[in-house]
């Protein structure tokens, strides 16, 4: 109770205020720049958090991540570029209604699933941070094989209605996902000699090419008023009719994003996507998905903020950091002699609870900054045509060179921008690719670490509990999603 | 492309691809530290499955009926530019210049020719605007990476050239 009492003291703290502004402000900066991950914003300044106190400083580190998180959805939304993988999944819908000229209702949904998304995540971490670090215990690497394939099973949902299409896409993403160093022996694979694939390809090339250089390459060819979208600079909040109805797959959302959350390793971009075919599947306008719908901004854009909590529930229980940004916020307990893990709720009580008050602030914070800079942001987009494709390649351009500082990665995006300019021609679905690319190490990794351990019996994959029911899960969903495209094709028929 | 033509062309492309990556996968060597599944286990596995999907999208296009053709949406718009595809092999040939002359001319003003040359060749005419886009640019943008992030973008051969 007194660490309760603490955590509400945290919130009229002027330190921690500033804080939680400072860091999402940063946040946002960074997500929006593609190339500019969460951790890299994180990490960036981490070297200032040195002399801070300790709670300050980890509500700076941790208000950067719920920034960047959200941040990435802006320019998903306005130019088709995720800034952040788990952002990908917000295009789908987001950019679409931006180029019906209702960019400011998306970003409006997008600012209020991210902040119900937080909001829940972070209510999720303060009542269940012990129950669900045991959901994390039991992930062997039988099941996160078996999650991979559960994430890998909605492609059938994102195939735009040919799953043969969806399945080569699917193949070509798992293709791109197996290129540098095999993940049990280190043996160089598909790299053709170049030292800059060693490291294999990172998603955000990846989809940054596919989405914003394609775009380019199409919309250099279309009339100066072709998708322009409208004039209005005004965000649009959800009404209450809206809001009702976007219920529903915010929910889907915020579970999704919880179960993705507290399992280190599965992360923000397969929950998002994972949010968006189960809002697709569960909505009553599921013909509206991929068209502009609103539930499809507000599915993925719940799930990526959910996890910004739930990441933190290995890493403060455990003191496993699932991910990059968690890895960083990990270095900011170390830098100031804090050990994450069972011990720390009985040793630094009030950073604990510091941080769970400044993760509220930082959420708070999120949406009053928002509301401030997303009609600047609007503006921005509706400049001339010529000029606003020059800036986002030159945008692009800049945020891949920052990522490895190498000219190769430029070169690289300019390949994959012809592939997804290919792939548009022939109508290949992109979002198989994405999800392919990053799952595949994930799922090739965890398939060939159970074989060891079994001795290569595939059995492992069945006897282990967790990794049985994910298992069923996938082919439940299959099936189902399988079901539904065959009656529906054969209702278009008749 | 109607339709039929699309899924054939993809079917085609499809096992192209899948059979270099195959062959690719069958010159990987295995390592002493290799598991029962093996180096090129999985992504040989994944390049059958393509192929197999290829295949059968196009044997697929070969025996569906003779639809009535379905013209492309992706047709060209009216006022827009009656070669999309010149067009945007255009902007991609900007785009190579670009990180071709990075390492010569530096980013700060290899972006701010770039950002010129792209909204010229996209439809922009006003020259004051154009030389002012391409004067803010690189600026704006070395204090967003360089100062601001500390990300160091490249200088370029004028160290050498200034004597530096």
């Amino acid at each position: 109770m007194d660490s309760f009492l603490l955590a509400l003291s945290n919130l009229s703290s002027g330190w921690v205020i500033l804080s939680a502004f400072a860091g999402v402000l940063w946040g946002i900066f960074g997500g929006a720049l593609p190339g500019i991950s969460p951790s890299i914003a994180m990490a960036l300044l981490l070297p200032f958090t040195v002399g801070m106190e300790a709670t300050n400083a980890l509500v700076l580190l941790a208000s950067v991540y719920v920034g960047a998180e959200y941040g990435g959805s802006i320019p998903a939304i306005l130019i088709r570029t995720p800034g952040t993988n788990s952002a990908s999944a917000t295009v789908i819908d987001g950019n679409e209604m931006a180029k019906r000229g209702q960019a400011g209702e998306a970003l409006g949904i997008s600012l209020m699933s991210g902040l119900y998304g937080g909001l829940f995540g972070l209510l999720v971490l303060v009542l269940c941070t012990e129950s669900l670090a045991q959901v994390a215990l039991a992930f062997t690497p039988a099941a996160y094989f078996s999650l991979g394939i559960l994430g890998l099973s909605v492609i059938a949902g994102l195939s735009g209605g040919s799953l043969l299409r969806g399945l080569i896409a699917a193949c070509m993403g798992l293709m791109i996902a197996f290129i540098g160093s095999d993940p049990v022996s280190g043996v160089q694979r598909f790299t053709l000699g170049s030292e800059d694939l060693l490291d294999g390809v990172k998603p955000i090339l990846v989809m940054v090419g596919l989405f914003a250089v394609t775009e380019m390459l199409v919309q250099i060819g279309e009339p100066p008023w072709a998708r322009g979208g409208s004039s209005s600079t005004r965000l649009k909040l959800p009404n209450w009719a809206m809001s009702k109805r976007l219920f529903k797959p915010q929910a889907i959302g915020a579970v999704i994003g919880t179960v993705e959350g507290v399992t280190p390793g599965a992360g923000g971009t397969v929950a998002a996507f994972m949010a968006y075919t189960e809002a697709k599947r569960w909505s009553k306008h599921p013909e509206e998905f991929g068209k502009g719908s609103p539930e499809g901004v507000a599915a993925p854009e719940s799930a990526n903020n959910v996890v910004t909590a739930t990441a933190l529930v290995p890493l403060l229980s455990l003191g496993i950091p699932g991910s990059n940004s968690a890895a960083i916020l990990l270095g900011g307990f170390l830098i100031h002699g804090l050990q994450p893990g069972p011990m720390l709720f009985q040793k630094a009580p009030e950073v604990v609870y510091g941080l769970y008050g400044g993760l509220f602030i930082a959420n708070i914070a999120m949406l009053l900054i928002g509301l401030v800079i997303l009609s600047p942001c609007m503006w921005l987009v509706n400049r001339p045509k010529p000029y606003l494709i020059a800036f986002i390649l030159a945008l692009v351009m800049s945020g891949v060179y920052a990522i490895h500082q190498s000219m190769f990665d430029c070169g690289l995006v300019l390949l994959v921008g012809i592939l997804g300019y290919g792939m548009r021609l022939l109508k290949l679905p992109v979002l198989p690719l994405v999800l392919g690319m990053v799952l595949g190490y994930m799922v090739e990794s965890n398939y060939r670490r159970s074989l060891l351990i079994s001795g290569g019996d595939h059995s492992i994959f069945v006897t282990d509990t967790v990794s049985a029911i994910l298992l069923g899960l996938s082919a439940i969903l299959s099936a189902y999603t399988l079901w539904k495209e065959i009656a529906e094709r054969r209702k278009s028929v008749k | 492309m109607i339709e039929q033509h699309k899924d054939r062309l993809t079917g085609c492309l499809g096992m192209a691809v899948s059979s270099v990556y195959i062959y690719q996968a069958s010159l990987i060597e295995d390592s002493l530290l290799a598991d029962a599944v093996g180096v090129a286990g999985v992504p040989t596995a994944i390049g059958y499955l393509m192929l197999a999907a290829s295949l059968f999208l196009f044997l697929k296009s070969l025996l569906k009926t003779k639809q009535k053709a379905e013209v492309s949406e992706e047709e060209t718009e009216a006022g827009g530019s009656k070669h999309p595809h010149l067009k945007a092999l255009g902007l991609l040939t900007l785009l190579a210049t670009f990180v071709a002359i990075v390492p010569v001319l530096g980013f700060v003003v290899s972006i701010g020719l770039f950002v010129a040359a792209i909204a010229y060749y996209a439809g922009a005419r006003d020259a004051k605007t154009l030389l002012w886009c391409a004067l803010i640019t690189g600026p704006v943008l070395w204090l967003s990476f360089d100062f601001a992030l500390e990300i160091h973008l490249p200088t370029g051969m004028w160290p050498q050239w200034i004597g530096k």
